[in-house]
């Protein structure tokens, strides 16, 4: 078949093709998801962990350098102070460390004993109000002490530290917050993250970004500060957005020796590369099976499901045209191959089936025609007419032999049979001959029907010229009746046209075809009249009417017939050319 | 303890006609009111065009309201009246943290803290400046006729001296008047030990017949030292800059024992429905340029080192108004008291005062 329908809406292919994209999909997207959420808690997890050691590192780093400056702090207390005061130790621990901007130890009433400071640096050892600073109480007290972060507009940002010496005072240092900035600001975490600083109320006091700790900036409000400086040790970790609006993965860790907390945080981008990265693997990759899998169905689906269905579809068309000798390919075993075999099973039976059939038809035909013209039978079953009761507009010729009684009595019955048999055989054809048919035979008489069951345009006309042919085959018929010495029959002949009933009458054991009407009737009486007129052909009007142009006829007394208010006119029939 | 320079009556009286001009003026529209702050201080301290300075920056009105004592001021704290920013001297600072009322400020408004001198930061009345910023600050020591007396005055002890018997002065106030026993006998000037304060009292008791004591007000002392009724007083700047005005020969000494230290701080009430806008204020009134106008007209000492600069130089180099680190050191400053001391200190007072009738 080559003009292949446009494939159909509800395909079949299409609609396993979607539920299949659809599983497909649900499916890649599951097992994405799950795998995901592993990853991603993994590598959280790492994350936490590896976070809290960086921010453990970095804690230490900051306390170390306080501790650093604590021990020297310590030392100078411990020294004797005369000692101090000579020896210029001071000034020497005050030039070897950068990180140390003033150096002063005081007695118990916060009086000077000895001071060291880099150039233009002293503000400890100016200032009056030593007695009363927060610092030089605490340290009195016993206490080491680490001032905020103190930001001045005459020198660089400092912390004020302190601890008691051995003599009951105090020994007290400026530390550079500079220096302390370059080891927070130094401070690696991830490839991304940044680490800074918070005192306990929630300064900023160091970070990468010194105008962020020039600005005093404040962040006690947000939540996940106040989660650091509640919990219990300072450790607390998280994900959330940071003051500086990024999202990231934070930790925070005490800084020992101070009320500082070291918070760590790296940014989400980098905490979940790796999650991302297997996405993007991941989810690649099952796409593309995916689409493997759908097109590999695909293929599979076309090859052994639509291809054989639509060779199904081209045979049944095939088939449906009456190619009977058709077979479709089975050549595996699977259910279209079980399909085909039944179609050509099918095919097969149909091809049999057709053959009787045909075989019937050509019976039919045979025995039908033994009893109407095979031209009739062929025009019935090729046609079909109906053959229940109708009104139809048709002729009709009735033919009887004169004196065929008399003459049965002068021959024996098989004689009188054999002789209307042949002189049946020999009408037959001239009826048959203009498209006529014997409806019935009674004894020595016969009715001939012309235009029913099928129509005949001038059915009069052919009617006449039957009645023409008879006389012609009936002189041949005689003519070897006296060759062989046989009687001679004389025929009358009554002719009659128009509307009669048609139809199948009889038992449903025995029908038979037949006309019946006053038209049928008048056609007897007017073959009846033949003997009293001495004529061998009478017509009716309406006949003669249909062959005034053509026949030699002459008009006769009119009749009464039945059915009729006024006598009709009938004409004998002379003579009608049947070239 | 602040004295109030007779000038700044004239600015009180311009603030009192600004706030009338305002209250003229046109009714309030629709637009919805910006806040306005309440500042409580000591009459004429800060003046009006300071203020309308303020409001033309940032469209905050201020209203000054002055107090006769910060006693008075505290009251009304207490009582639940509301303010936005209140001027407090030191020793009321911690019954008002302790009590609540006392707002913590945030920093981050204020980046002029940054201008405070490092002697004033981190005091142990205010750990960490939490509460408290401080504004102004002053001595207390001993203003003194160099031509009356026979050698030159360098300690509290020489209010004791029987050459100047009845030509001394101070104030009927225990604090300081026990603090210059205390000091003079090298305590400290906040001492709560009672063997401390014993001895105090006995010595004040001692002075009690050779010393004149008048109430306080600005330079109270400067008409006795001018007229030489009195050759030694406790005194203040402004007694010193009165008195000086009139006599040259009247000096001022920071005694050797230490002076003692009187200061004034911005705090920020905790009822304050503007707290930010108070910070916005404290700010704008720590410039460098604004600190020193402060100065410039008041002549107080105003503990902003970026302000000195811009300090007017008679101002700046008058000892008086800014003591020298060597006049400072040993000088304490005036803290709150126990409520154990606070009563030890009452009963002293209370003996003194009964002594000798």
């Amino acid at each position: 078949m080559n003009d292949l329908p446009m494939e159909p809406r509800a395909s079949l292919r299409r609609r396993v093709l979607l539920a299949l994209t659809a599983v497909v999909i649900l499916a890649i997207l599951l097992i994405t998801a799950i795998i995901l959420r592993f990853a991603y808690q993994t590598e959280q997890d790492v994350w936490q962990s590896r976070q809290r050691e960086e921010s453990r590192a970095a804690a230490r780093a900051v306390e170390g350098l306080i501790e650093q400056v604590q021990d020297d702090l310590l030392l100078i207390g411990l020294l004797e102070r005369d000692y101090l005061i000579e020896s210029e130790v001071l000034t020497r621990i005050v030039r070897q460390n950068i990180a140390l901007m003033e150096v002063i130890r005081l007695d118990r009433d916060g009086n000077l004993i000895v001071d060291a400071y880099h150039d233009g640096e002293a503000v400890l050892s100016n200032l009056f109000t030593i007695p009363q600073s927060t610092w030089f109480h605490l340290a009195l007290a016993g206490q080491p002490y680490v001032s905020d972060l103190q930001i001045s507009a005459v020198s660089e940002p400092y912390i004020i530290l302190a601890v008691p010496a051995s003599d009951g005072g105090v020994v007290a240092a400026r530390l550079r917050m500079g220096v302390l900035w370059e080891v927070v600001a130094g401070l690696r975490v991830g490839q991304t993250g940044q680490a800074y600083v918070v005192d306990r109320r929630g300064y900023v006091i160091a970070h990468p970004d010194r105008e962020i700790v020039l600005a005093n900036t404040n962040i006690a409000r947000r939540a996940e500060i106040e989660a650091m400086l509640q919990a219990p040790d300072n450790q607390w970790n998280g994900s959330y957005r940071n003051f500086e609006g990024q999202n990231v993965l934070g930790v925070s860790q005490p800084i020992a020796g101070s009320s500082w907390v070291m918070v760590s945080e790296i940014p989400q981008r980098e905490a979940t590369m790796t999650t991302r990265r297997a996405l993007f693997v991941l989810g690649g990759g099952m796409l593309l099976l995916g689409l493997l899998a759908i097109l590999v169905a695909n293929r599979l689906m076309v090859r052994l499901i639509v291809a054989p269905l639509e060779r199904l579809r081209d045979g049944a068309e095939r088939v449906g045209h009456g190619d009977l000798d058709f077979q479709l390919e089975c050549s595996s075993s699977d259910e279209i191959s079980q399909v085909a075999a039944a179609f050509n099973d099918m095919a097969v039976r149909l091809k049999e089936r057709e053959a009787a059939l045909a075989e019937a038809q050509e019976r039919l035909r045979d025995a039908f025609s033994r009893y109407v013209t095979p031209r009739l039978v062929d025009q019935v079953i090729e046609r079909g007419v109906s053959l229940g009761g109708e009104t139809v507009e048709a002729s009709v010729l009735f033919a009887d032999i004169r004196g065929f009684t008399a003459l049965a009595e002068q021959v024996s019955p098989t004689e009188a049979v054999d002789l209307l048999n042949r002189y049946f055989a020999a009408v037959e054809p001239a009826i048959a001959a203009e498209g006529g048919w014997i409806a019935g035979f009674g004894g020595d008489s016969l009715l001939a029907v012309f235009g029913a069951p099928i129509l005949l345009s001038d059915h009069a006309r052919h009617a006449v010229r039957a009645a023409m042919r008879i006389r012609q085959a009936l002189a041949e018929f005689n003519t070897c009746q006296e060759q062989e010495g046989g009687p001679c029959l004389r025929v009358g002949i009554g002719i009659t046209c128009g509307e009669m009933v048609a139809g199948s009458i009889g038992t449903p054991e025995r029908m038979e075809y037949t006309v019946i009407g006053d038209v049928v009737n008048t056609a007897a009486r007017l073959d009846d009249l033949n003997k009293q007129w001495g004529t061998d052909i009478l017509i009716s009007e309406a006949v003669y009417k249909a062959v005034a142009v053509e026949a030699i006829a002459h008009p006769m007394p009119a009749i009464d017939v039945k059915g009729k208010s006024e006598p009709i006119r009938i004409y004998a029939l002379e003579d009608m050319p049947l070239s | 303890m602040k004295s109030r320079l007779g000038r700044l009556s004239l600015c009180s009286i311009v603030v009192v006609l600004t706030a009338l001009v305002a209250a003229c003026g046109p009714a309030p529209t629709a637009v919805p009111a910006p806040p306005e702050l309440i500042l409580r201080n000591w009459e004429g301290d800060i003046s009006a065009d300071i203020l309308t300075a303020f409001e033309a920056e940032y469209g905050i009105h201020v209203v000054y309201l002055p107090y006769e004592s910060q006693e008075e001021a505290v009251a009304a704290m207490r009582a639940g009246e509301v303010y936005d920013v209140v001027v407090l001297e030191n020793q009321l600072i911690p019954p008002l943290v302790e009590e609540g009322l006392l707002a913590e400020i945030d920093y981050s408004n204020i980046p002029n803290f940054r201008n405070i001198s490092p002697n004033f930061r981190d005091l142990a009345y205010d750990p960490g400046n939490a509460h408290s910023i401080p504004y102004s600050w002053g001595t207390t020591g001993l203003v003194v006729r160099t031509d009356l007396v026979e050698e030159p005055v360098t300690r509290w002890a020489d209010l004791w001296d029987p050459r100047y018997a009845g030509r001394v002065m101070g104030w009927p106030l225990s604090r300081y008047m026990l603090g210059i026993a205390l000091k003079s006998l090298g305590y400290s000037l906040n001492s709560e030990e009672p063997a401390e304060v014993e001895a105090a009292l006995e010595r004040l008791i001692e002075l009690k017949p050779a010393i004149i004591l008048r109430e306080w007000e600005p330079a109270v002392a400067a008409p006795y030292l001018v007229s030489g009724e009195v050759v030694i007083a406790v005194g203040q700047a402004d007694d010193v800059i009165e008195g000086q005005a009139q006599n040259p020969a009247i000096a001022y000494v920071m005694p050797a024992e230490g002076g003692i230290l009187w200061g004034d701080n911005f705090t920020i009430p905790a009822n304050t429905p503007h707290k930010r806008e108070a910070e916005l204020l404290i700010n704008f009134l720590l410039r460098p340029e604004i600190s020193a106008q402060i100065i410039n007209e008041t002549y107080y000492w105003l503990p902003n080192d970026a302000a000195l600069p811009l300090v007017a130089p008679e101002i700046r180099n008058n000892l008086a108004i800014f003591p020298d680190a060597a006049m400072l050191r040993g000088a304490e400053i005036l803290l709150p008291l126990s409520p154990a001391g606070e009563a030890l200190h009452a009963a002293a007072w209370e003996r003194f005062l009964s002594s000798g009738e």
